[in-house]
């Protein structure tokens, strides 16, 4: 009896595994085929990317020289690239500073009304950033830090920072209590408890929210198109503003955004096995 | 196993990060030759090269130091003729061909010239307007020069947040104002100040194929032009191209210059210029609203997402006989597979004697700019003749900017080039309504094609995914009630 129940299950089991293994396939592949399209256009010829499709041409690295050379007065490659580095990686830095201490105490030591505290700190998200612009605008006009660099990190540090502490509050509130305490009674002070016991053990989680970080900085355009516009921006708005419209643009266009999306790419591909683990991490209670 | 995973990952790490440098480098590089040339660099930086390069970079910013030395040196002998050398200008411009085509022209010719360096943002013409109507009103400093509309400028103007340029126009000589169009230069300016000067301007008129119509009038009324439409339409060409996307510049562009023919309006006027009662409930309108709604519906292409490239293409593509849009189409479609096959009658007419609308893409000096004298360098330039025939020159006489100056049309190089267009498109721009657009005063500002207050942007918006309603198959009733409800929250008094 035992076996017969057990039989058709794993049968079902096996059956419903290809299905969802073909689903999965195909929803990637959907997922994938727009970048597999764009960078297949970004080394073809105009004429060639705006004909019938193709799969099979002569490659060309044309158009990523056009979409490179600087023009005058015009932003360029090089800038736009050190600049979203720059606001960028320190952005993400002192997003990681201002949230490990935050993420500790809410987890492994959690302050009075830990709840509220965190709720708080998600609520800076539920509005929505376009009926929020005018009043950053007059801030930062008033400030001086319209067509800087500065006001891009300070907005994206705090466009991060709720996500950040929340994510690695989770991640704290895997650390096996036993281990702290053993630490703590080893005579370990606060400092060596996080870095030799807490850190180690929670890194794929600071890698994961990182990078996550990163991403959403590098990709944002709507605070760098109000804000900082001008020759201080950022890839995303270089995208913009170095593809003409004059004639054919589609394989030029193409060019620049695979070139924009290769540093969050590369990223991405480097820190895999690490982000999956931390965000599975998080997951599992 | 665990050792080949790990020492896999440090390869991933290893190639992403080579990958990672190459872009950089490639960033770096002043003129960025290619990706493989920055990938090579690298390359050579792993084997030892980056020593030599170092030396020889260290080399080339030597010359550039002397360069530049020399360089001010001979600009302190030409002394008085550069007042602005070394200044920078921001400058915010809609990005489309005959606007970026300035930024190209810029180094050699103006900077070169002037010692004024120009920064420019190119953004889509949404964006463009949220940025610099904030800017210019709220006084942000982001922008010396910005690049605004024909509907702005008087009430930028009007309103003391853009700087006269009369005072720049006296002092500059070179500046030959009296030959900009009339009709351009009244729209731009308020009680005789000219608050920004235009770039290229335009009118609208009909555009038809030769090949299939032999009857239409040169001054057609709207009559006539909906007659020819339905006799040519057929299964494989739609009579008539109008526009049909909701917004107060696409549908509320071109239903504007046929609600004006047939003598209806969005409000009255009342006595202090001000928005007075709303006449969408009027039968001038319901007139005019029926008619577009069955033109479309009898004759017109049958897309209710239609603006003015969708449009284009369908004409290009030899898919309508008709098309009403604006002039400056003729120059793009007289590039394509129509050519030679176009003829060009003026904006029909209902009860008005002329319809045609009147818009210019202009810069203007923000009040809050700090530097308003070398900006007024830049604009006079970029919107002068000189830089006209320059762009036809270097870029293409079909090319060059219309619609703003009188001397366009007797340049004997730019009327070889648009023969077929350019006297159509000067008629039209000299016969557009701008200060009696329709039957009855307007409030507001002079305008044609849309209604010169600051809330007519909304309104236009609301009133016309209405009016898209009714072509879809919906109520006209429903259409015009609402519409005039918007309408009547804006009323004054």
């Amino acid at each position: 009896m035992a076996s017969s129940t057990t039989g058709p299950v794993v049968g079902e089991n096996k059956v419903s595994g290809f299905i969802f293994g073909v689903i999965a396939w195909i929803v990637g592949l959907m997922f994938f085929f727009p970048i597999f399209w764009l960078v297949l256009n970004s080394f073809k010829t105009e004429e060639a990317a705006n004909g019938d499709p193709v799969l099979f041409f002569t490659p060309t690295l044309e158009q990523y020289r056009e979409v490179t050379a600087s023009s005058t007065g015009l932003l360029s490659f090089g800038e736009a690239f050190f600049n979203s580095a720059w606001v960028v990686v320190v952005s993400t830095i002192i997003v990681m500073v201002l949230a490990i201490p935050a993420a500790y105490s809410l987890a492994i030591r959690p302050v009075e009304k830990w709840r509220d505290v965190l709720f708080f700190f998600i609520s800076t998200k539920f509005l929505p950033i376009a009926a929020a612009i005018l009043p950053l605008w007059i801030l930062a006009r008033d400030l001086g830090l319209l067509n800087t660099r500065l006001v891009l990190i300070i907005l994206y540090t705090a466009l991060n920072l709720p996500l950040a502490v929340w994510m690695l509050r989770s991640f704290f509130a895997e650390v096996p209590r036993e281990l702290i305490e053993a630490s703590q009674m080893d005579g370990a002070s606060l400092m060596s408890q996080i870095r030799s016991v807490i850190l180690p053990i929670v890194s794929p989680g600071i890698a994961a929210t990182a990078l996550l970080s990163f991403i959403f900085a590098w990709n944002e355009f709507f605070l760098a198109v109000q804000l900082n516009p001008v020759d201080g921006s950022t890839v995303p708005i270089w995208v913009t503003t170095a593809v003409t419209t004059r004639g054919l643009f589609l394989a030029k266009l193409s060019a620049a955004s695979t070139l924009a999306t290769l540093p969050v790419v590369l990223a991405g591909w480097a820190a895999q096995k690490r982000m999956i683990r931390g965000l599975a991490l998080g997951a599992i209670k | 196993m665990k050792k080949s995973t790990e020492s896999r990952s440090r390869q991933k790490m290893l190639v992403s990060l080579l990958a990672l440098l190459a872009l950089v480098a490639a960033a770096c590089g002043s003129t960025a030759d290619s990706v493989t040339d920055a990938a090579s660099d690298v390359a050579d930086e792993v084997t030892g090269g980056d020593e030599e390069e170092a030396m020889e970079d260290e080399e080339e910013a030597m010359e550039d130091e002397e360069e530049a030395m020399e360089d001010e040196e001979a600009m302190e002998d030409e002394g008085g003729d550069r007042p602005f050398d070394g200044e920078t200008l921001v400058v915010a411009l809609v990005g489309n061909p005959q606007i970026e085509d300035i930024a190209t022209l810029t180094p050699e010719h103006f900077t070169a010239e002037t010692g004024i360096n120009v920064e420019f943002t190119f953004l889509d013409e949404g964006t463009l307007r949220e940025v610099t109507t904030r800017d210019v009103n709220a006084g942000g400093e982001q922008f010396d020069i910005v690049q605004i509309g024909m509907f702005e400028t008087p009430q930028f103007g009007a309103a003391g947040n853009l700087v006269g340029l009369n005072q720049f126009i006296e002092n500059d000589p070179d500046y030959n104002v009296d030959d900009l169009l009339p009709a351009v230069r009244n729209g731009l300016s308020v009680d005789g100040e000219l608050f920004s000067a235009p770039v290229y301007g335009e009118s609208s008129f009909i555009m038809y194929r030769t090949d299939l119509i032999d009857n239409m009038p040169e001054a057609p009324t709207w009559e006539e032009v909906a007659a020819i439409a339905e006799e040519v339409n057929s299964d494989d060409v739609a009579g008539i191209c109008l526009r049909t996307r909701p917004g107060w510049g696409d549908l509320g562009a071109t239903f504007g210059t046929v609600l004006n023919t047939f003598g209806g309006t969005y409000w009255l006027a009342n006595e202090d210029g001000s928005i007075g009662e709303a006449q969408v409930d009027q039968p001038e309108f319901r007139e005019a609203l029926q008619f577009y709604g069955d033109l479309y519906n009898n004759a017109g292409l049958q897309n209710l997402d239609a603006s003015f490239n969708e449009c284009r293409t369908a004409f290009d593509e030899g898919q309508v006989a008709i098309w009403y849009d604006a002039t400056v189409a003729a120059g793009l479609l007289e590039e394509g597979n129509q050519a030679g096959n176009i003829g060009y009658a003026l904006a029909p007419t209902n009860v008005t004697d002329t319809s045609g609308w009147l818009w210019a893409w202009t810069m203007a000096i923000p009040a809050s700019s700090s530097n308003p004298d070398a900006a007024w360098e830049f604009i006079s330039w970029a919107t002068s003749e000189e830089y006209i025939n320059l762009a036809g020159e270097e870029i293409g006489w079909a090319s060059a900017p219309p619609g703003t100056r009188t001397s366009t049309y007797a340049n004997p190089n730019y009327i070889e080039a648009a023969e077929s267009f350019a006297q159509r498109t000067l008629d039209a721009m000299n016969a557009a309504p701008i200060d009696n657009p329709g039957t009855t005063p307007r409030p507001g500002l002079p305008g044609v094609q849309y209604v010169g207050v600051p809330e007519f942007q909304n309104v236009g918006t609301l009133c016309t995914e209405q009016f898209n309603a009714f072509f879809a198959g919906g109520s006209i009733d429903d259409a015009l009630a609402t519409c005039q409800e918007i309408a009547a929250a804006e009323t004054v008094g």
